[in-house]
């Protein structure tokens, strides 16, 4: 059953990437998407379905548009308002698009849609004119809006109108004429015909917007652009995400970096979110420290700007430079996997297995494993450890890998998460000042000794005096016989 | 004229027909076309698909209701588009019904529609709203009484019934009968604070003498009798955003404390007792008032049924009359 399992998982190989498949792996990615003020209808599907990017070319033009954008908010803060409440009128007129352009004659419905929309894309366009920051590019208005407002009205409402035609106004009139002389069976057939009239000139309205959709699909492509780049440059300015440098040199590099999921949840209950620096090459990276020290989230934050950033977003640090990857994969305890009837070392082994083969094919991963091993016996779990890093190391992969495991003799790059040390608690501290005391910051691991943090977490979190003053006792022996080991060596 | 001066101290009414062939599109029309007259800018809408009939099976019923330029009216994609009159669209709504997506349009000229409105008291609420602030001076519903709508007309400011020989062929009958949905229309409203505080609530709550409001974990109080449940733990005031059945309230008008009993109703509609079980219930204490509360303004009666029955129109009318202190009208004298 096993060995069927890791076959399976072959194919979850992940290749071409959208936004909303990415939202699914990471809970704080989908949080900032949500988080986005977006206002038009369509803007959402845009941006779940957004593409990986790994061309830095790409990533850095879409990166200065976002950049540009906050100097259009900065400059630009009155017309703000505007702009946005034209684009939050704008309605997902996809259907509509769609039979444009397969040439399908429109009704009267799907003008109206037509012509709502492209009377606001005016408005922007009259907004956005004596702006000097160009976000976007839309195309000419006025040969659409002579089709969709033959009278030049400019409102937004929609019939088929004499205009289009003389015909048709010279039947509807003469139905108007037959109606007054109360000749009905007269009015009756003007009107059959003047309906039928009206059919042919919605065919040859349709006929013209045919030949106009590429207009209708830029301009519609164009605004909801300039939707997504305006809710990009609010979200940043607001959370204080930064412009990321794109690394030439295989460095991944953070300063102040935060969770704004984790933040946010910690502010709500009155804490306050402590920003890490980190700092890691193309080789694999060892990270320890005690229970709480928030190594997980560390994991998983660095993993939300590898995608943020390769999906044109700007990052939660004060300052980043990045390096490139092909994919980012993590390792944090897959529920999913779980359910699907394996254990918690099943779905590990089944979870970093597909991590190495996506390494074996050639790809560059950015691999984040959060305590391999951990829930098998410590001699197996650390010889796992041991043989990631090893790999990692022959095949330069950037990887991150947390562990609890003691005095590893890691040739690798070694931090540790400060945590309590050095700092003496108060007696009594509840659990809910403990993360007060908690230095989230790293530090290079001397690979001394590890700290013993364990138990004094669990004495806070009142756990029974009895066994953590035997655990205690057992800790006290097993260094007294380390001690004598290395005496009589 | 009559009624229409009273019609036009109202935003929205409602045009209710007790049962089929009562006169209610009649009614309509004869209100429509006074309105127009007085060039009063109105707007038409009906709640759901045409509340009495289910020719979105069928589909062959032609539409009855006229419309006049320059009036609005709001109706589904599906039944827009069957339209023969020119109109111009003037909003499409991210609301859907059965029939498609809502669209709001302006007659350009004269001609016959169907009507398919919103199918919830919400969406009615504030579709009417929205009217308001296209210039619509006054927005007459297209109402239905039916157990399978979950849109009441009560949202309405004011209301209009329709009564007749279809429902009774026998005058005191039909005069009791229509009394008795008088009666209901006519329940007192709650205070709005308690008002605002239930109508998100959808399950049955106790109101304790202070005004809190608990929940009392029950769905439904189908079946209530056969339950071992303490109605009463909190107060004798009870909220049923459901149906109230003649099986409940046979149930309370039995217990002890039948007499400090008031139960709660979203409005009229949601009462579906009889109305011998209904009296006896309020004839034993119990009390009943509504969240939301129209104003019914005038009775029209249509004297002849389908089946070949008529009524002495004067006499029913009187009889009426005499029961319900409002204006009644003959709709076969309206159509003139």
């Amino acid at each position: 059953m096993f060995g069927n399992w890791l076959v399976d998982q072959q194919n979850r190989i992940p290749d071409m990437l959208q936004l909303k498949n990415a939202i699914e792996e990471l809970e704080s990615l989908r949080f900032i998407i949500e988080s986005l003020p977006l206002q038009s209808a369509p803007s959402r599907r845009y941006v779940l379905a957004l593409n990986w990017m790994t061309e830095p070319e790409t990533i850095t033009l879409e990166l200065s548009q976002v950049a540009s954008s906050l100097q259009f908010l900065e400059a630009n803060e009155p017309l703000l308002s505007d702009i946005r409440s034209n684009l939050a009128q704008i309605k997902d007129i996809k259907g509509t698009l769609r039979n444009i352009k397969t040439g399908s004659t429109p009704d009267d419905i799907e003008l109206f849609e037509l012509k709502h929309f492209w009377l606001l894309a005016d408005n922007i366009q009259y907004l956005l004119s004596g702006v000097e920051i160009k976000l976007i590019n839309l195309p000419e208005l006025e040969p659409v809006m002579r089709i969709l407002d033959p009278e030049g009205s400019r409102i937004p409402t929609y019939y088929i109108c004499d205009r289009y035609d003389e015909e048709l106004a010279q039947l509807r009139k003469s139905c108007y004429n037959a109606h007054q002389l109360g000749n009905y069976n007269l009015e009756e057939q003007l009107r059959e015909a003047a309906l039928q009239r009206e059919e042919v000139v919605r065919q040859h309205i349709g006929d013209q917007l045919h030949a106009n959709y590429d207009s209708l699909r830029q301009a519609m492509d164009q605004l909801v652009r300039l939707d997504i780049l305006l809710a990009k440059a609010i979200l940043f300015r607001q959370w204080g995400f930064t412009n990321p440098e794109l690394s030439e040199k295989e460095i991944t590099d953070y300063q102040g970096l935060f969770n704004p999921l984790v933040k946010k949840s910690l502010e709500d209950k009155g804490g306050h979110f402590q920003p890490v620096d980190i700092s890691f090459g193309h080789n694999p990276t060892i990270i320890t420290g005690a229970n709480m020290a928030g190594k997980t989230v560390l994991l998983r934050t660095v993993a939300l700007s590898q995608f943020l950033v390769q999906f044109g977003f700007f990052v939660p640090a004060t300052k980043a430079i990045i390096s490139l990857v092909d994919h980012v994969m993590l390792s944090v305890g897959d529920k999913q996997s779980e359910l699907q009837g394996l254990s918690s070392f099943g779905a590990e082994m089944v979870r970093i297995n597909e991590i190495i083969q996506t390494i074996r094919s050639g790809k560059r991963v950015l691999a984040l494993i959060d305590e391999p091993g951990r829930t098998t016996n410590p001699t197996e779990g650390l010889a796992i450890v041991k043989s990631i890093v090893e790999l990692f190391e022959a095949k330069r992969v950037p990887g991150l890998i947390t562990t609890h495991y003691n005095g590893i003799d890691f040739s690798c790059k070694k931090l540790r998460v400060k945590g309590f040390s050095g700092v003496p608690l108060p007696e009594n501290i509840s659990i809910r000042d403990l993360i007060h005391y908690l230095d989230y910051n790293l530090t290079d691991d001397t690979c001394e000794s590890q700290p013993h943090e364990a138990l004094r977490i669990a004495g806070i979190l009142g756990v029974d005096n009895e066994l953590l003053e035997l655990a205690h006792q057992y800790v006290l022996e097993q260094e007294r016989i380390k001690n004598h080991q290395i005496k009589s060596n | 004229m009559p009624f229409t001066s009273d019609i036009l101290n109202y935003g929205s009414l409602s045009i209710v027909g007790v049962e089929k062939n009562t006169g209610k599109t009649e009614c309509l029309n004869y209100i429509i076309r006074r309105l127009r007259d007085k060039g009063i800018s109105i707007a038409l809408t009906s709640i759901g698909v045409d509340g009495e009939t289910c020719d979105q099976v069928t589909g062959t019923r032609k539409p009855e209701i006229e419309i006049f330029k320059p009036m609005l009216f709001v109706t589904s994609e599906s039944h827009y588009r069957q339209r023969r009159f020119l109109a111009e669209i003037l909003d499409v709504s991210g609301r859907t019904t059965a029939l498609g997506r809502l669209i709001t349009a302006r007659a350009l000229e004269s001609g016959k529609v169907m009507l398919s409105g919103p199918s919830d008291t919400i969406s009615l609420k504030k579709l009417i709203a929205e009217l308001k602030t296209l210039g619509v001076k006054i927005t007459l519903v297209d109402g239905a009484l039916s157990r399978k709508s979950i849109g009441s007309p009560a949202i309405t400011d004011a209301m209009i019934l329709t009564t007749g020989a279809a429902w009774s062929a026998n005058i005191p009958t039909l005069v009791r009968k229509t009394t008795f949905i008088c009666d209901l229309i006519a329940l007192p409203s709650i205070n709005p604070d308690l008002r605002d505080r239930l109508l998100p609530v959808h399950s049955i709550h106790s109101i304790d003498e202070k005004g809190m409001v608990t929940n009392l974990q029950i769905n439904s109080l189908f079946g209530i009798d056969q339950k071992e449940v303490d109605l009463f733990h909190h107060g004798y005031t009870l909220f049923v955003p459901g149906a109230v059945t003649d099986k409940l309230l046979n149930h309370l008008k039995v217990l002890k404390e039948a007499s400090r009993i008031k139960l709660i109703v979203r409005d009229f509609t949601k009462i579906f007792a009889s109305p011998e079980v209904y009296t006896q219930f309020i004839q034993r204490g119990g009390t009943i008032e509504v969240l939301i509360k129209t104003k019914l303004i005038a009775l029209c009666i249509n004297p002849s049924a389908p089946n070949g029955t008529v009524l002495n129109s004067e006499r029913l009318r009187e009889a009426l009359k005499e029961k319900i202190n409002l204006p009644v009208w003959d709709v076969r004298k309206l159509a003139g």
